[in-house]
C-alpha cells in the first residue's frame, strides 16, 4: 500500500509584471509530475537547479506563497498513519482544509532544508525549538512537567549530538553547520512522521559531515520504517541511499527506475549525461582518454535518442530543446519501456499506444550491519506487496 | 554543568552585555537606576506627613498613628512594595526559585503589566461606580487585570496563576487602602508640636511636594526654617527643616517636587513609547507580512500621521480638553498615538527582510499556525531595531513633557521639572538660579542617558560590529 500517490502534479508561477515582460502566460516550475513513495522507502528525486524538485516537495506540504505560485492540477493522495498496515484513510494533500494541513505538517509529513545555518531561529534556544514542535503535535506530553523536554532530548541523542543535556539551552550560532542539520532532523523526527521530505539536506555541508548526516538518516529508517523524499543533484548520494529515483528535467518526470536499473541501464539521454559527468574511478570504457563528457555533448547529439529501443516506431525521448514531432505540440508521456523503468516520451502516435501507467515502485534494499558497525545495502532486492 | 548553561546568554544577552561594558552606556543605566529608585519610593522618602505621629491625649495617654502611610495612593503603596520585591527577585544569580533570570524578568514585566492594568481599571471603575461600590470596583479590576495574563509572556501555566492571583490580591488591596491624596493642611502638624501636644518622627525629607507656605516664597537653598513661635522644643516643630533645594514661587520644596517628578518621567516613556510601539509594531507587522494591498493602503495611513507636527498638536489638545482631562498622561497618550510611524516602518523593513528566512519556511512546515509564526518566531527578530527607537523616543517624549509644562499648559498640581523650570524666571524677571540649574540638569541627565542607551543599544545590536561567533 503506497504511503503517498502524486499523480500529474503541476505548478506555476506568475505575477501581473511577468505577465506583461515574456508575452503573457504563467511559468510552469512543474508540470507533470508524478511519483509514488511506499512506507520504510526512499525516492531520490534528481535534477539540475530549476528543474522543479523543491517546488514539487514544497508543494507537497502547500508552502508556497499563494499568489504568485498556484497548483494547477494534480492529486497528492496520503495515507494517514502511515507505517505498514493498511485501512488508514487517504487525503489529497493538495485539497486539504488548513487546519488539517497544518496537522499533517510536522505530524505526519517533515521536512528538512538545504541550508542549516539559516533553517533555526536564532533567537531561541535549540530546545525550546524542538519543543516547541513536539508540543504542537503531541500535546498529551504537556500534561507532564519535563514531558516535553524529554522527547527533545530524546531525538537529539538519537541524532547523535552528545552532552544533549547540556547542549539543549545552547542557541543555534553555538553549533557548527553539521550539527545544526542534526538538530533540524531532530526536530523533524521528534514527532515521529511517516514521511521525511529531505531538501538537498547535505548540499551545504562537507562530505565527511553529508556521509554522517545520510548514515544517520538511513539508521533512523531502520529503526522506524520511516519513508524519504531525497531530493539531491549528488549522483553519488543517490546511489548510496536510494531505492527508487526519479529524474526530473524542465518540470517533468524524465525517467523513474529502481536505483540499479537506472544506474546499469539509463534510457534516456539526459540520464546516461548525468551519469557520464560522474568521474569513473578505473579510467571506464567509452570515455575519450582522460576527458569526461559533459551533459549537452550527450544530449546534443541525435544518436543518443536514437539509442532508445522502439526508435523505428517513432517512440522518441522527450526533450524540451528539441523540435517535437509533427502534431505533437508540447507534450510528452511517460512510458513504462521495460518493466519497472519509465522514460519520459514525445506523445507520438505510437507512443500513446504503449502502456503509461503511473509511475509506482514498491521496492526496497535492505539494509545490513558491516562489521565496521555501519548500514550498507545488499544488493537483493526486497519487494512489498 | 546546568546552571552554566542556563547562563548561556543569547541574542540578547549577549548584546545587554555589550551595552553594559561602555561606561557612557553604564553611567547612564545608573542614573536612570536612581530616577526608577525615586520614582518608586518618591512618597515614602520625601512627605510632609509625619512617619510616626504621638499624640499625648487629655488623659496622658498616647496614641500612636502612622500619616504618612495612611495617605499613600493605591499607586504610590504598589510601588514602594513591588519595585523593591521586583529589584530583589531580579538581583538573586543564577538560578534562583526555580527560573533563569531572562525568565524572571519575564514574570516581572507580566506583573508589572497586570498591576497596572489592575490599579488603573480600578481607580477608573471607582469614579465610575462611585465610592459605595468599592469591592465590585476591585473584582472587575481584579478580572481585567487578569487578563493581562493571556499575553504569552510567561510560559510556565503554574507560575503563572500563582503569580496572577498574587499581583491581583496585592493590587486590590492597595486600591482599598489607598486613598485620593487630599488637600492636606500641613501646618497642622507644626502646631500640634508647637503647641507640646504631640511628637512627629519625619521621613528622610520631610516636605512633600505640594505643601508650601507664602512665606517660604523662593527660598535660595540651604534656608533653613525658624522655629514657630512659642516653641518649646526644638527638634521637629517646623524649626530646624531645612529646605535642600530651594523653593519655588509658591514655596514648595524643591528637592521633594523633583524627586516625586522622577516618576512622572519614568512612566512618560512607558505610557508614550508604550502605546508607540503597540500600535506601530502591529501595524508593520501587517504590512510587512502580507504586503500587497495590505501595506498599500496601511502606508498611506503611515504618512499621514507622520505629516503632523506633535508639538502643536498637544498644545491644540491641551485646548480643546476639557479641564479633568488635562492631565500629563493624557497627553501622553497623545503623543503615543501619533509617534508610533518610526516604529510601524522598522518593523515593516524587518519583516519584510525576515518573512523569506528559511527558519520562517522550517516553522510552517513544522505545522504552526499563522499568528504563532508571526509573533513567536519573526517578531523577536524583528524588533531590534524598534527597541533602539524607542529608547529615543523616551528622550523625546520627555522634552515634549517638559516643554509643555514650561509652557504652563501642563496640570498645575503635578510636579514635573518642567514646571520648575517655568518658575526659574522668576516674577519680576530675575533669573532663580536653582530653579533652573536642579531641575535643568535632571532632564538634562535624564535625556542623555536615554540616547547613551539607545546609542549603545544600536551599535550593540549591528551585526556588523558584532564578533563573529559562527563555528562554521
Amino acid at each position: 500500500m503506497p504511503l503517498l500517490e502524486v499523480r500529474d502534479l503541476a505548478v506555476s508561477f506568475g505575477g501581473a509584471d511577468r505577465a506583461a515582460a515574456e508575452g503573457g502566460g504563467r511559468a510552469m516550475a512543474v508540470d507533470g509530475a508524478s511519483l509514488t513513495v511506499y512506507p520504510g522507502q526512499t525516492v531520490a528525486v534528481v535534477g539540475e537547479s530549476g528543474c522543479g524538485k523543491s517546488v514539487t516537495a514544497m508543494s507537497l506540504l502547500r508552502l508556497l506563497p499563494s499568489p504568485p505560485a498556484r497548483i494547477e492540477r494534480g492529486i497528492a493522495l496520503f495515507r494517514h498513519g502511515g507505517g505498514q498496515g493498511g485501512g488508514a484513510a487517504s487525503v489529497d494533500l493538495l485539497t486539504l482544509p488548513e487546519r488539517a494541513l497544518r496537522r499533517v505538517r510536522g505530524g505526519q509529513i517533515a521536512m528538512i532544508f538545504q541550508e542549516p545555518m539559516t533553517s533555526l531561529n536564532p533567537v531561541y534556544t535549540v530546545g525550546d525549538q524542538i519543543i516547541e514542535a513536539v508540543l504542537l503535535h503531541q500535546p498529551e506530553t504537556a500534561r507532564t512537567p519535563g514531558g516535553a523536554r524529554a522527547v527533545a532530548l530524546a531525538a537529539m541523542e538519537e541524532v547523535g549530538i552528545s552532552d544533549a543535556a547540556r547542549r539543549i539551552d545552547a542557541y543555534p550560532h553555538q553549533f557548527s553547520g553539521g550539527m545544526r542539520q542534526r538538530v533540524m532532523i531532530a526536530m523533524a523526527l521528534a514527532c515521529r512522521p511517516s514521511l521525511l521530505l529531505a531538501d538537498e539536506p547535505t548540499t551545504a555541508l562537507d562530505v565527511t559531515v553529508q556521509a554522517q548526516v545520510l548514515a544517520l538518516l538511513r539508521e533512523i529508517q531502520r529503526a522506524r520504517g520511516m519513508a524519504v523524499v531525497l531530493i539531491t543533484h549528488a549522483l553519488g548520494v543517490v546511489a548510496e541511499n536510494a531505492d527508487v529515483v526519479c529524474v526530473m528535467y524542465a518540470g517533468r518526470v524524465v525517467e523513474y527506475a529502481r536505483v540499479t536499473d537506472l544506474f546499469d541501464r539509463p534510457l534516456h539521454p539526459y540520464t546516461r549525461g548525468l551519469l557520464a559527468c560522474v568521474p569513473p574511478l578505473d579510467g571506464g570504457s567509452g570515455t575519450l582518454a582522460g576527458r569526461l563528457r559533459t551533459v549537452r555533448e550527450v544530449v546534443d547529439d541525435p544518436a543518443e535518442f536514437a539509442r532508445l529501443v522502439g526508435h523505428e516506431r517513432g517512440l522518441r525521448p522527450w526533450w524540451p530543446w528539441h523540435e517535437p514531432p509533427t502534431g505533437v505540440g508540447t507534450e510528452s508521456r511517460l512510458v513504462e519501456m521495460e518493466p519497472g523503468h519509465w522514460v519520459a516520451l514525445w506523445a507520438t502516435s505510437g507512443a500513446r499506444e504503449m502502456p503509461a501507467p503511473a509511475p509506482d515502485l514498491p521496492d526496497r534494499f535492505p539494509q545490513a550491519e558491516t562489521a565496521a558497525g555501519g548500514l550498507v545495502r545488499t544488493g537483493r532486492l526486497h519487494s512489498q506487496g | 554543568m546546568a546552571d552554566r548553561a542556563s547562563h548561556r546568554a543569547g541574542p540578547w544577552g549577549e548584546a545587554w552585555a555589550r551595552v553594559v561594558r561602555r561606561p557612557g552606556a553604564a553611567c547612564a543605566l545608573a542614573w536612570l537606576g536612581v530616577v526608577a529608585f525615586f520614582a518608586a519610593l518618591a512618597p515614602v522618602i520625601a512627605s510632609g506627613h509625619p512617619l510616626v505621629w504621638t499624640q499625648r491625649g487629655a488623659d496622658g495617654a498616647a496614641r500612636r498613628t502612622f500619616p504618612l502611610v495612611e495617605h499613600l495612593s493605591a499607586w504610590d503603596l504598589v510601588l514602594a512594595v513591588g519595585v523593591p520585591i521586583a529589584a530583589v527577585v531580579l538581583a538573586l544569580p543564577g538560578r534562583a526559585l526555580g527560573a533563569t533570570r531572562g525568565e524572571r524578568w519575564r514574570w516581572v514585566v507580566a506583573s508589572g503589566i497586570q498591576a497596572g492594568i489592575t490599579v488603573a481599571v480600578c481607580g477608573l471603575a471607582r469614579a465610575v461606580l462611585g465610592e459605595a461600590s468599592a469591592v465590585t470596583a476591585g473584582v472587575i479590576a481584579a478580572v481585567v487585570g487578569g487578563a493581562g495574563w493571556l499575553l504569552p509572556i510567561v510560559g510556565r501555566p503554574g507560575a503563572r496563576a500563582v503569580m496572577a492571583v498574587a499581583v491581583a490580591l496585592g493590587c486590590v488591596a492597595a486600591c482599598h487602602l489607598g486613598s485620593r491624596v487630599p488637600l492636606v493642611d500641613f501646618d497642622r502638624y507644626a502646631q500640634a508640636e508647637a503647641s507640646g501636644g504631640a511628637t512627629g518622627v519625619y521621613t528622610l525629607i520631610p516636605w512633600s511636594p505640594g505643601q508650601g507656605r507664602t512665606d517660604w516664597y523662593v527660598k535660595p537653598p540651604g534656608w533653613r526654617v525658624e522655629a514657630e513661635r512659642g516653641a518649646a522644643s526644638g527638634g521637629g516643630a517646623g524649626g530646624g527643616r531645612v529646605f535642600v533645594l530651594g523653593t519655588d514661587a509658591l514655596g514648595r520644596d524643591v528637592l521633594s517636587q523633583m524627586l516625586h517628578a522622577c516618576r512622572l518621567s519614568i512612566s512618560i516613556g512607558l505610557v508614550s513609547t508604550g502605546i508607540a510601539v503597540a500600535i506601530g509594531v502591529t501595524l508593520g507587522a501587517l504590512m510587512g507580512f502580507f504586503g500587497g494591498w495590505v501595506d498599500a493602503v496601511l502606508m498611506r495611513l503611515v504618512e499621514v500621521v507622520m505629516a503632523i507636527p506633535v508639538l502643536f498638536l498637544l498644545i491644540v489638545a491641551v485646548g480643546v480638553l476639557p479641564t479633568e482631562w488635562r492631565t500629563t498622561h493624557a497627553l501622553m497618550v497623545v503623543i503615543g498615538c501619533v509617534s508610533w510611524t518610526g516604529a510601524a516602518r522598522f518593523t515593516r523593513a524587518e519583516f519584510m527582510k525576515l518573512r523569506g528566512q528559511e527558519f520562517v519556511l522550517a516553522a510552517r512546515a513544522a505545522g504552526l499556525p499563522l499568528r504563532s509564526v508571526l509573533g513567536r518566531h519573526i517578531l523577536p527578530n524583528a524588533v531590534t531595531p524598534v527597541l533602539v527607537d524607542a529608547s529615543f523616543a523616551v528622550a523625546a517624549a520627555i522634552l515634549a513633557e517638559a516643554t509643555l509644562s514650561y509652557l504652563g499648559l501642563g496640570p498645575p498640581e503635578q510636579a514635573s521639572w518642567g514646571a520648575l523650570l517655568a518658575g526659574a524666571t522668576g516674577t519680576v524677571g530675575d533669573f532663580v538660579w536653582w530653579l533652573a540649574i536642579f531641575p535643568g540638569g535632571a532632564i538634562f541627565l535624564t535625556v542623555l542617558s536615554y540616547n547613551l542607551v539607545g546609542e549603545a543599544l544600536r551599535d550593540a545590536m549591528d551585526p556588523r560590529r558584532r564578533a563573529r561567533t559562527d563555528l562554521a
